[in-house]
Formats: C-alpha cells, structure tokens, sequence
C-alpha cells in the first residue's frame, strides 16, 4: 500500500516527519574513511611540487629579485613596442609608404565592387525562387539538424553514458 | 593531516558520488591546506576551513562537469523528473519514526555502507542538494544560490531525494513485521 506525495506540494506532516526520519539517519552516519593511499599521494605531490624549479612555479612563488626584474623587463618591452608602433605610424605619413598602400586598396576597391555584383544577381536569383521552396528548405535544414543532435545524444547516453 | 583526511574525503565523496574524483578533490585541499600553512598553524578552526575548501572545490569541479554535459544529462534529468513513482511513500515508512525503525533489520555494521550506497544511486541533482542540506548544514537559500537553482527547486529535490533514499533504505532494512511493533 503507497500513500502519494506530490515533492512540489507535500503534505506538512508527512513531509516533516520524513525530514525528521532522513536526517536523523544521516546525522548519526560516521564520516567515511579516506583511502589509506591518500596521505601517500599528497606528501607525494608537495615533494614533486617542492623539487620543480623556481619557473614552474606560480608567478607569486618565484624569487624576489627575479620578480622584480621581470616587471622591469616587461615594462622595457612594452614601451620599446609602443616606440615602434609610434615609429611605424610616423613612417606610413610618407609619400612611398601611401603609394604601397594605395595599390592594394585599388585592388580591394575592384573586388568590393565584384562581390555587389554577385550578391545583386544571387538576390535576383532568391526573389524568383516561391517563398514555399524557401521555407520548405528551411524546414529541412531544421529537421536535419535536430536529427543529427538527437542521434549524437543518443549515440552519447546508449554507448557512453550507460556503458 | 590524519585527523581529518576521514571528514574531507566524506564531503567530497558523498557530493560527488565518486570515489576515486574525491580523493583527487580531497588531495587538491590538502596541498591548498599545505600551502595556507602558516595561517591553519595558528587558527582555531582548522576542520572548518578545511570543510569550507573541500566544499567549495567540489562544487566548482561538479559545477565544471555539469556545464560540459549539461545538455545530456538534462535530457536524462527531464526524464527522471517525470517518473512520479518516486513520490509514493509506502505506509510502512510513514510508520518510522527513528533510524532503527528504519534500519532495524540491518546489521549495524552493515548500516553504514547500506546508506552510503543509497546515496550514491541518488542522481546528482537530488544528491548534491541532500547531502548540503543535511550533513553540510547548508540552509536552503544558500543551496540554490551555489547550484544556481530555483528555490522551489531546490525543495522539490531535496523532498524527492529524501523520499527515494528513505525508500531505498526500507526496502533493504524493514519488513513488515518490524514495523507492526
């Protein structure tokens, strides 16, 4: 004989008095005794930690002076990259510099115009195209797609999950 | 490290539901504990924080492991989610009133694994919220708030894995008989 309850809606007393009754079992359950291993495995680990060099450490744990000198190297490279990129833009002011660059823009001018081109006639191509057919194709598309994630998770629970 | 290797591998192993990722979770706070060394040398509640490290770890690693298989196991939570058989409560349960109502028929000894497994078949989002709520003495706010969860969610399941562990535990340590008394 079962008496339903509903988790989302249970009546007070019956779900108090299961409250009561599962916490009074776990509360009473003894932690559960660690591996014998584990000790073994973490003096383990913090001598393979201890016996790596100072670089393979996190930055916070390296020497003093070698955390100093790194700050200060970075900030040399930063600025040296920030001088160079300064020098570049000073250097593309010049007229040969303009010249090199132009040509290239022509070219990409050329392709820009191309590409409207064609997207103008792939345009003219889907306008004539029935809105069925497209929204058929649509639909496919969809089908296919969620059939091809129903058959992944499935594959994944059926092979993976529950082997 | 020896007086409380037993308390942490607990937390993880019970939240987790996995042995072998809890000693990988219970290592990660020891060598966290290695490193704060100096400040547990002369704390007063070094098993708290050790309780908070091991915790909060385990939640960020099943938070980690939910998110790259949320989309399959929530298909499976959805199913799960619909079997109502979970909420018939048999009445010979509501006659429990203690553990050894409950467990009566159970050797001690074997009480302990008994309920350990039972809370391992639990799926993790009955288990996890459980195990917070009752050993971890996590109060239902908090609960939902680090699992990211509704709070009426959050209930539901900690209602229903109640129901199914204490099911689980009848069906193995009561009898009819036993309960007449």
């Amino acid at each position: 004989m079962a008496a339903p309850l509903d988790p989302r809606s249970p009546r007070p007393d019956t779900a108090a008095a299961i409250e009561r009754l599962v916490d009074s079992v776990l509360r009473r359950q003894p932690p559960r005794s660690a591996p014998p291993t584990l000790q073994a495995r973490v003096f383990a680990e913090i001598e393979r930690r201890a016996a790596l060099p100072w670089w393979h450490h996190s930055f916070l744990h390296w020497p003093l002076v070698v955390r100093v000198a790194f700050i200060l190297a970075s900030l040399g490279v930063a600025r040296l990259a920030l001088t160079g990129v300064m020098m570049a833009i000073a250097s593309m002011q010049s007229q040969p510099v303009v010249e090199t660059i132009s040509r290239p823009l022509s070219w990409a001018e050329s392709s820009a115009t191309v590409f409207s081109k064609i997207a103008s006639l792939a345009a003219l191509v889907f306008d004539a195209i029935p809105s069925t057919w497209l929204y058929a194709g649509a639909g496919v598309a969809l089908t296919l797609y969620l059939a091809l994630v129903i058959l992944g998770a499935t594959a994944y629970r059926t092979l993976y999950v529950n082997k | 490290m020896h007086a409380y290797q037993d308390m942490v591998f607990s937390t993880a192993a019970r939240l987790t539901g996995n042995d072998a990722v809890a000693e990988d979770l219970a290592q990660e706070t020891f060598l966290k504990a290695y490193e704060h060394f100096d400040t547990l040398r002369t704390s007063p509640t070094p098993g708290g924080w050790l309780k908070t490290v091991v915790t909060n770890l385990t939640l960020n690693y099943l938070s980690r492991y939910r998110k790259r298989w949320r989309f399959f196991t929530d298909l499976r939570r959805a199913d799960a989610d619909h079997d109502d058989s979970d909420s018939d409560v048999p009445e010979a349960l509501l006659g429990c009133s203690s553990p050894d109502d409950l467990l009566g028929n159970v050797h001690a000894s074997e009480q302990g694994a008994l309920i350990e497994r039972a809370l391992k078949q639990l799926p993790d989002h009955q288990r996890i919220p459980l195990v917070l709520y009752h050993f971890e003495d996590m109060p239902y706010q908090d609960i939902a708030k680090h699992l990211r969860v509704s709070l009426p969610k959050i209930k539901t399941d900690i209602m229903r894995a109640r129901i199914a562990l204490a099911k689980t535990l009848a069906a193995a340590g009561v009898t009819s008989d036993s309960l007449e008394h």
